[in-house]
């Protein structure tokens, strides 16, 4: 009698936790894709057990964390099992003296913070309060907004206890700063959206928490005035832990996390928004150095702020950030050298496709983000502008990627584009490591264009 | 299999074509050299010095020793400590010296590009005349002569990597000679490339999975305020108390170096510091940042110290003194070649709040063995250099050194640790690997390196225990 994989996994995990309500499904659905099943482990070797059983029975499967991350990608080849890991939620060790803390992969970066914060402590991999879970995070990388001081999600990972598509648990890394000994595997399971084995477990450097934040927003009236201010900061000896330019969609909710309003209303304007943490002299004084390079540099008003705005996010994936709501919208992601900023922007302003889009720039990381609405008759020209950028972007190793995508445009634009040399071995490692394509089938380094 | 004499010999006449013949070595003497690096252990000559000078010429050299058979070791300047550069088949050796231009410094996106022949503090150097204020952070102890090529095959470490971080942290991109001789640009560019981070994977791969030909280092504004101290304990607990105290007070030196008591009598005979007799451990604290603020670290740092008996703080007034305050670290090791010819410098990591243990633990290893050992730590990371002297020609000696060595990693990795923190593995500590990974764990390591480079030709038999090339297929 042959099983289906609701009853195959059923067997395996008990009832608990294995669903296929139709509701849970069409939750978990991908580019109109429903899996057969959802399932939640409890336990690391559940999660084996079920990437075995899916490498025998010719199954894909896709992770799920919070799902913050799934909105990317495109449409799965195969699409058995959304293999959910918020079941593992556990902070297994914190510890205080050696600044470091080991969590299950299915725990959410606040509730992490959460603990921490008892010992003055913080993690940070994005912002603070993210809803993310810690394995979405570690499988996106996404740019930590705070790395000019605290780095990226990559350099905070000390250790990964990692569940391969064959079923199998490995571990890298050591609860030590200086932790590699042979290949530095951790830097392949980072980033790589859980195309070589699923994060089950990992141990991560710890901050303290700064004594004091503070933060400037300079209105400029343009584009050049605002990324020039933002370069002179960078040249500069002041330490912003972040540096972001916001245009004038953008910018109410960034002004709005503040409790202030949007001075002026001129469609042009840019903004630079400088936050800082650490000692109070400290933060003092880049306060009001910080201050005087924006006045200098042309900023009509400067308003202060208590830090890095929690709605800085939001600012950055629409549609909360000035989309109308209940309107598909693309998110892309451009990644190029800072100096190469002003002249890509004006670019962008000018393409009359782009017109309408909010855009959100991270200087100190080179990270332009763009939300705009689509439609399906965009598909064809959507294509053609992101084709030509990547062209354009690549002759200085920059890049992009699409972010978040509707449904109807999921195979039309290739998340990653052609990464070049890069693809290749990824294609060559993702063999290596998921001979059986159990693993997310499709989703990344495929062009299905 | 060796190659026969013949088809060295044809390989050395191609190797002559796509170089020069100047640039194509076979003379025994030359050769001889090669075999050696700067640790305890010796290679087999090389079979072919080739000292190419572009990355096309790198390409040449590996797609002619590949059709040949023959394995191919890229090597910087042979400051290795792990032996990691040492043939271990009859091989060519590309020496990368040559390729030491700097490409290109870009200030305003904080990048240089590299040759990996470039020395550290070339690099430096470089930097500093070009007056930009920016610097290349990373500095291994061997910076004066240690090339960029080598400190990012071994992922080198340095006494700032507590704030900035191993080498790993400072590259943003590479090109790399593949071992089918193909080359594939890597990162290079922006932060948050799509993916895994191969630029970080490749790093510290000990030349295993590619050559690198250029390399793509994050530069940084120099600090406003550099202000060094040095502490003086009791005894080393005292002193590593101090460490842990100073990172729980929310401060982030960008130093934090250990002395032990033997270390501190051995630079005080080299350089006449003036250590008190009753001093037990020594810490050099660097904090750097801006100004403002600064007083308020510093007096956290005096009271974290004085809380944990320090004898003494003295802070540099003068960048003369701080020199003078530093140079009781950096003269570790000169001093020691006072005490014996010949000194195993090892490199071990434990967890920071265990570092006095561990210490001790090492002073029991040696005493049971009959060896002396003094040790200096990056202490911030948890990154201990237990240096023994010992008498390489003595067999007596050298199996005692070589089971030290292996005692200490057991005893480190048993604290949560690691049996390297910033010099590779190599031939060194290729068996201790399965102190820290199980055999499963190394097969997974080992599918990059099947993937790419199935007939083990780039820098072979290393990093991997011995076993695993030693069975068909590769698996165990």
């Amino acid at each position: 009698m042959t099983l289906s994989p609701v009853e195959h996994l059923r067997s395996l995990l008990g009832t608990k936790g294995v669903q296929d309500a139709p509701q849970v499904l069409d939750a978990h659905a991908l580019g109109g894709v429903r899996p057969a099943v959802v399932v939640q482990p409890s336990l690391p070797e559940h999660v084996t057990g079920v990437l075995a059983l899916a490498a025998q029975q010719g199954w894909g499967v896709i992770p799920w964390g919070g799902g913050f991350q799934q909105g990317c990608g495109n449409i799965p080849a195969r699409y058995t099992v959304a293999l959910r890991l918020t079941g593992l939620a556990s902070v297994l060790d914190h510890d205080a003296d050696n600044l470091t803390l080991t969590a299950q992969a299915g725990l959410t970066l606040a509730a992490a913070n959460q603990t921490l914060a008892r010992n003055h402590q913080r993690l940070c991999l994005g912002p603070p309060t993210a809803p993310n879970t810690l394995g979405g995070l570690l499988s996106a990388a996404p740019v930590n907004p705070r790395r000019l001081v605290q780095g990226d999600v990559r350099d905070q990972v000390l250790a990964l206890c990692v569940a391969l598509p064959d079923g199998t648990l490995v571990r890298y890394g050591r609860k030590v700063i200086k932790n590699v000994a042979g290949y530095d595997m951790n830097r392949l399971f980072v980033g790589s959206r859980g195309l070589l084995g699923v994060v089950v477990e990992a141990t991560f450097k710890l901050f303290a928490l700064p004594d004091e934040e503070g933060a400037i927003l300079g209105a400029f009236a343009d584009l050049d005035a605002a990324v020039t201010c933002a370069s002179a900061f960078y040249g500069s000896r002041l330490l912003p832990a972040s540096l972001f330019l916001v245009d004038s969609r953008a910018a109410g909710t960034v002004y709005g996390s503040l409790q202030r309003t949007v001075p002026g209303k001129s469609p042009h304007a840019w903004h630079l928004l400088a936050a800082f943490e650490g000692r109070a002299a400290t933060l003092r004084r880049q306060l009001s150095e910080g201050e005087h390079l924006m006045r200098n540099h042309g900023a009509q008003t400067v308003s202060p702020g208590s830090g890095l705005p929690p709605a800085l996010g939001e600012a950055l994936s629409a549609p909360e950030g000035g989309l109308p709501a209940d309107v598909p919208y693309l998110k892309l992601r451009i990644g190029l050298l800072p100096v190469a900023l002003s002249s890509v922007l004006r670019d962008l302003e000018s393409t009359p496709t782009l017109r309408d889009a909010v855009r959100c720039v991270d200087y100190g990381a080179g990270q332009v983000l763009l939300s705009l609405p689509v439609h399906p008759a965009d598909t064809e020209s959507l294509a053609a502008l992101i084709s030509q950028w990547r062209k354009r972007l690549a002759a200085d190793r920059g890049f992009l990627v699409v972010e978040r995508v509707p449904d109807f445009l999921r195979n039309a634009l290739s998340a990653w584009g052609d990464l070049e040399g890069e693809a290749s071995l990824m294609r060559l490692f993702k063999q290596q490591f998921d001979p059986c394509q159990v693993l997310s089938p499709g989703r990344y380094l495929e062009n299905p264009a | 299999m060796t190659p026969s004499p013949s088809r060295m010999t044809a390989l050395k006449r191609e190797l002559t074509a796509a170089l020069a013949p100047d640039r194509v070595l076979d003379d025994p003497a030359q050769r001889h050299v090669y075999g050696y690096d700067a640790s305890v252990y010796r290679g087999l000559d090389a079979a072919i010095v080739a000292v190419p000078e572009t990355t096309a010429e790198v390409s040449a050299v590996v797609r002619l020793a590949r059709a040949a058979g023959v394995p191919v070791i890229a090597r910087g300047a042979g400051t290795g400590i792990n032996g990691g550069v040492l043939p271990a088949k009859e091989a060519v050796v590309l020496a990368l010296s040559r390729m030491n231009q700097v490409h290109r410094v870009d200030p305003a996106n904080r990048l240089a590009v590299v040759g990996p022949g470039v020395i550290n503090q070339d690099l430096k150097a470089h930097l500093n005349a070009l007056g930009f204020g920016m610097t290349y952070v990373p500095d291994p102890g061997s910076q004066v002569v240690s090339t960029l090529g080598g400190n990012v095959g071994n992922n080198a470490g340095g006494m700032h990597c507590l704030k900035y971080g191993v080498t790993a942290n400072h590259v943003l991109g590479l090109e790399v000679v593949l071992p089918d001789g193909s080359v594939v640009e890597l990162g290079g560019g922006p932060v948050g490339r799509p993916g895994a981070d191969l630029t970080g994977f490749f790093v510290g791969s000990e030349g295993t999975l590619g050559i690198m030909t250029r390399v793509t280092v994050r530069i940084l504004p120099l600090q406003e305020q550099v202000v060094t101290q040095l502490a003086l304990f009791p005894s080393v607990a005292a002193a590593a108390r101090t460490v842990s105290g100073i990172m729980a007070a929310g401060i982030l030196p960008a130093a934090l170096e250990m002395l032990d008591q033997k270390m501190m009598r051995l630079v005080d005979k080299h350089i006449h510091v003036g250590y008190p007799e009753h001093a037990g451990a020594a810490l050099i604290i660097e904090m750097d940042g801006l100004r403002d603020g600064m007083d308020s670290d510093l007096r956290r740092v005096r009271e974290v110290c004085e809380a944990n008996g320090a004898l003494s703080l003295q802070t540099a007034e003068t960048e003369a003194e701080a020199g003078k305050l530093w140079l009781s670290r950096r003269a570790a090791y000169p001093a020691m070649a006072r005490v014996s010819p010949t000194v195993y410098v090892m490199d071990c990591t434990v967890p920071r709040n265990r570092m006095a243990e561990a210490i001790e633990g090492i002073i029991g290893i040696c005493d049971v063995l009959g060896l002396e050992v003094v040790t200096v730590a990056h202490a911030g990371d948890g990154n201990l250099h237990p240096l023994i002297p010992f008498d390489q020609h003595d067999p007596e000696s050298r199996g005692k050194a070589l089971r030290a060595h292996h005692q200490i990693m057991e005893l480190c990795v048993g604290m949560g640790g690691s049996i390297t923190g910033e010099h590779g593995v190599g031939v060194e500590k290729q068996e201790d690997m399965a102190l820290m990974y199980d055999d499963h764990a190394l097969n997974v390591m080992r599918l990059p390196k099947r993937a790419l480079d199935p007939d083990d030709l780039l820098n072979p038999r290393k990093i991997f225990p011995k076993r695993f090339f030693d069975t068909p297929g590769g698996t165990l």
